[in-house]
């Protein structure tokens, strides 16, 4: 149970994270045409193009203890792997693209003129943001932040290599599956495996149950 | 000048475009319109005024204070684009009072401020109603008032008659000078219409490919069009006269020359008049007929359109009319022939 509350809690920080980085990343991919917008286009699209195992081992090339930037946060006394901030970094890497796409797309797609028009009433451009862009791309930003979450949550490839303890549902699954095999084992009376099928079936309907508050409570700010 | 819009050699390019050191002057107050067809580049121009860029060079003045590099806020220039583009997640009362409220003004006088606008424009009972229940007439009022709302130095209204059918036109036509007569702001007004710019302009600015080619009053683009000096303005049938009488539910429009125009209209004073040519009839002899206006001059031009020919007839005021191929042929009409012009009161538009 401790390991899919770490799953939800774990892909809950991520979706807002994706939040927190990729609304004003996506408003400027979206918005202004600057030089090497397209290789940052690249670079956010490449989590969805390569295996993630091989995320894992590039994430890990930067911010193991070891490494680059993990051995600068290492002399701080801050792990960047097999930690929950490892697991929300991964994560992070993995399926943040999603709410970025989502965001630009929507940017695109709105009239610049009405950021104009507000600002040639004397909004100022963060009125402007609050008042007049953020109602119109809020729907993208929560499809975003739900398919983040949902990709995050599913993640196990990445994980394996980055942060593989403290063990989310989708690693705890696998480890199940692999030492125990697919059913619950009892030996003497000790329960040693609760049954990855088990546990995959809760993982389900927690994720369902999400799922679906997610799009009622979008549906509920549509009307 | 001082106290208007001026631009002074600005140009700016961009990958495909470029407008090319245009100057103007706008007077405070008064009504401006940007004319050319698609492509010509007045909506850059207006843009460039509201503040979308930083042109390449030149300035941009408002109120004689150099605004090129300030922000769209600072400028005090509102901007109403096409197609009357309204903030979808507002009511109308909260469009209206949107730059207000951006500016921090209690609630109590933003109603005060936006009430009288409602009233102005006539939509007082749309307060409530989100943009997508107007229709497209009703939104560019909104729009319109929502410009004027700030009490800014300028509006600049990006074609307000697109996408409204012909009725709904002279309505905002009437809209725009009543507010424009009331509030005295300065309107810079951007059309690819000959005729609505005529009908609402103190001053018309004519651009084609990204120039400023001619400025000046209608009048003078009207007796321009009329006297063949190469304007790039051009209705056919375009006269400035002056409203000097009713009679008989007729108004008569004296076009100068001594030549009276009657029409139907409710208008005073100084307007245009513009009659299309098709809807001149030409007959070699004075017949009696129920046109109430008649023109008669000399054949000066024709021009061959296929199944019609145009002719131009100089008199005291110079006519344009079509006629088809059979009846110019029929009429033996040639240049020199002496005719006479006549159209119906009801074929008049008093712009």
């Amino acid at each position: 149970m401790s390991a899919i509350a770490l799953t939800v809690y774990t892909s809950g920080l991520t979706a807002l994270a994706a939040v927190l980085l990729g609304v004003p990343l996506g408003y400027l991919l979206g918005k202004y045409e600057f030089p090497g917008r397209s290789l940052i286009d690249s670079i956010i699209e490449i989590p969805l193009m390569i295996p993630h195992t091989v995320a894992g081992i590039a994430l890990i090339t930067i911010f193991g203890s070891a490494e680059l930037v993990g051995a600068v946060f290492y002399g701080y006394g801050i792990r960047l792997t097999n930690d929950v901030l490892g697991i929300v970094l991964t994560l992070i890497f993995v399926s943040a693209t999603y709410t970025v796409k989502q965001v630009e797309v929507a940017i695109r797609s709105l009239d610049p003129r009405l950021e104009l028009v507000s600002r040639s009433l004397g909004a100022s451009s963060t009125f402007t943001f609050l008042k007049v862009t953020l109602p119109n791309i809020w729907r993208s930003i929560v499809t975003g932040a739900i398919l983040t979450w949902a990709r995050a949550s599913s993640e196990v490839g990445a994980l394996f290599i980055m942060a593989y303890y403290p063990a989310v549902a989708s690693i705890l699954i696998w480890n199940l599956y692999a030492g125990y095999g697919l059913h619950e084992s009892v030996s003497n009376g000790v329960v040693l495996s609760p049954g990855a099928v088990n546990v995959a079936a809760l993982m389900i309907f927690i994720n369902v149950a999400i799922f679906i508050m997610f799009k009622l409570v979008q549906r509920k700010r549509e009307k | 000048m001082g106290d208007g819009i001026a631009v002074q050699n600005l140009s700016h390019t961009w990958e495909h475009f470029a407008l090319r050191n245009i100057n103007l002057s706008i007077d405070e107050g008064s009504y401006f319109v940007l004319l050319g067809p698609t492509g010509s580049g007045k909506t850059l121009l207006l843009e460039a005024i509201a503040g979308a860029y930083t042109p390449n060079e030149g300035r941009i003045l408002v109120g004689g204070q150099d605004v090129s590099r300030l922000p769209p806020e600072k400028r005090k220039v509102s901007y109403a684009p096409q197609n009357h583009l309204l903030f979808d997640n507002m009511t109308v009362r909260k469009n209206v009072e949107f730059g207000l409220h951006a500016k921090g003004m209690p609630e109590q006088d933003r109603r005060y401020r936006s009430n009288h606008l409602l009233d102005l424009l006539g939509i007082s009972h749309l307060v409530n109603r989100f943009p997508r229940n107007l229709s497209g007439g009703e939104r560019q009022r909104v729009s319109l008032a929502r410009a004027l709302a700030v009490e800014p130095r300028a509006v600049l209204l990006d074609e307000p008659l697109s996408a409204v059918d012909a009725e709904t036109k002279s309505s905002i036509l009437d809209y725009l000078r009543r507010v424009h007569k009331e509030t005295g702001v300065t309107v810079i007004h951007v059309t690819h219409d000959q005729l609505e710019a005529a009908s609402v302009a103190e001053r018309i600015g004519v651009m084609r490919n990204g120039s400023m080619v001619e400025v000046g009053a209608p009048t003078e683009f009207a007796e321009r069009s009329s006297s063949e000096t190469g304007s790039v303005f051009r209705s056919d049938n375009l006269l400035a006269g002056n409203i000097i009488g009713k009679e008989a539910g007729l108004a008569l429009i004296d076009i100068g020359a001594g030549k009276i125009v009657e029409a139907i209209t409710d208008r005073a004073g100084k307007v245009m008049v513009h009659v299309k040519p098709e809807n001149v009839v030409v007959s070699k002899r004075s017949v009696d007929t129920s046109a109430r206006n008649r023109f008669y001059g000399t054949v000066s031009e024709v021009t061959d359109l296929g199944p019609t020919i145009r002719l131009k007839i100089s008199g005291d005021r110079r006519i344009t009319a079509i006629v088809t191929r059979r009846s110019f042929f029929e009429m033996q009409l040639n240049i020199g022939s002496e005719v006479y012009a006549f159209f119906k009161a009801t074929a008049v538009d008093v712009l």
